[in-house]
Parts: structure tokens; C-alpha cells; sequence
């Protein structure tokens, strides 16, 4: 495996060791969960939170990235970053639909991702998150297909 | 070989139960090799030096 197919590994370490306050949502997180298909980017959620901010910045910085100028309290308003090329892209949001930062974090689940311990979004949240989205075109019908079998899941845990 | 006869949709949910009956981290060890796969030969997926976006509220 050579370091270009590590590119979302490396980005989670740097967090990891920035002490970046983040979890993993969209589709790999539907995917965690049990949803049937595949995702061509990587979707985090950071605390929104002026000190998390100057940490994301110190991580990007530290991996190469060309950060433009962010003031770290920036990052306690709707902000979002994006970088790289699918299937390595990314998007940093700290603000997402019908999510709260502390809650969802407090709920999140415990997960391995390719070797990084990280936390990504729980189910029920993930199902809100999706039906909060309002999204149109193609992203809204991969959004209702994630809530149908996400709930499907649900359902076949209770079982 | 065994020949087996079977339906699209019994196929399917085959697919599925074997699925869902992975590990949450198997599955998305699985989706991570697949993203590998997108990959086109040539193209420098490396972050160093690449241009962070940044889209503010309005």
C-alpha cells in the first residue's frame, strides 16, 4: 500500500494528534451502519469551537495542505472546508442539519478506520441528519435510500 | 462448478444478509478498498500542496 492510498489515514492521524474534536458522518458512516454501497469522499464533523478551529488548521498545515487564512473563530460560525480529489477528497463541516456538535458526540459510537480509533455518528442521529439535509438531485435519493435502510436496520436489531 | 438456480431478487438478499452480517468495520475496511479501486493511474492524490476551499456562511 503506498502513501497515496493513506491520504484519509494520514488526515485522521494529524487530527488525532492535533486533539482535533471531530466524528466521522456521511458515507462511510451510512456504510459503518450497513448501508449497501460505496462513497467517494470523506465527510467529518468538527466541534465548532474557535480552540477545535486553530487545532484543524494546525493539522491541515501540518500534512502539506495550502490552508487560505482562517481565523480560528471562524470556526464558531457555519464553515466548511474541502480538499483533495475523489475518491481521496474531504470535507470539514462544523455545522450540519438538525445535528447539535455536543449531543452527537456524546452519542457517538467508537470506531477503527483503517487502524485510527475514531468516533463516528451514531445510527439515529445519522438518520436525522439525512432527513434534515433537504438536499436535491442525486444526493437526495442516495439520502432517502440511506433513512430507508438505516431504519431497516433499526428494525432488524430489534428483531 | 455447481450451477445454482436463483432469482435476481433472492441474489440479492443474500447479498444483504451477508452484509449485515459483517462487521461495522469490516464493511467500511471493504468501502475503503473500493475507494482505492476509483482510483485513476497517474492522477496525485496527495494532499501536500493542495488547496484547502473554504465556504463561509452567508
Amino acid at each position: 500500500m503506498n502513501l497515496q492510498s493513506k491520504q484519509h489515514v494520514r488526515l485522521l492521524k494529524a487530527f488525532k494528534k492535533h486533539i482535533v474534536k471531530f466524528l466521522i458522518i456521511g458515507g462511510h458512516a451510512s456504510i459503518y451502519h450497513g448501508v449497501r454501497r460505496s462513497t467517494s469522499d470523506l465527510d467529518i464533523l468538527v466541534e465548532p469551537s474557535r480552540v477545535n478551529g486553530a487545532r484543524v488548521i494546525e493539522a491541515l498545515n501540518s500534512l502539506g495542505l495550502e490552508v487560505p487564512e482562517i481565523d480560528p473563530k471562524e470556526f464558531e460560525t457555519n464553515l466548511a472546508l474541502g480538499f483533495g480529489f475523489d475518491p481521496d477528497s474531504v470535507d470539514i463541516i462544523n455545522f450540519t442539519p438538525g445535528l447539535d456538535f455536543k449531543k452527537v458526540y456524546n452519542n457517538s459510537v467508537n470506531a477503527n478506520f483503517e487502524g485510527v480509533e475514531v468516533q463516528l455518528i451514531d445510527i439515529r442521529d445519522l438518520i436525522t441528519n439525512k432527513q434534515s439535509l433537504k438536499r436535491s438531485g442525486e444526493k437526495s435519493l442516495i439520502d432517502q435510500y440511506d433513512v430507508e435502510v438505516l431504519k431497516k436496520i433499526i428494525e432488524r436489531k430489534k428483531q | 462448478m455447481k450451477v445454482i438456480k436463483t432469482t435476481f431478487e433472492e441474489e440479492q438478499r443474500l447479498k444483504e444478509e451477508a452484509w449485515l452480517n459483517m462487521r461495522p468495520e469490516e464493511r467500511l475496511s471493504l468501502a475503503i478498498r473500493m475507494r482505492k479501486l476509483m482510483r485513476k493511474p497517474g492522477v496525485n492524490y496527495s494532499y501536500q500542496g493542495s488547496k484547502v476551499k473554504v465556504s463561509r456562511a452567508t
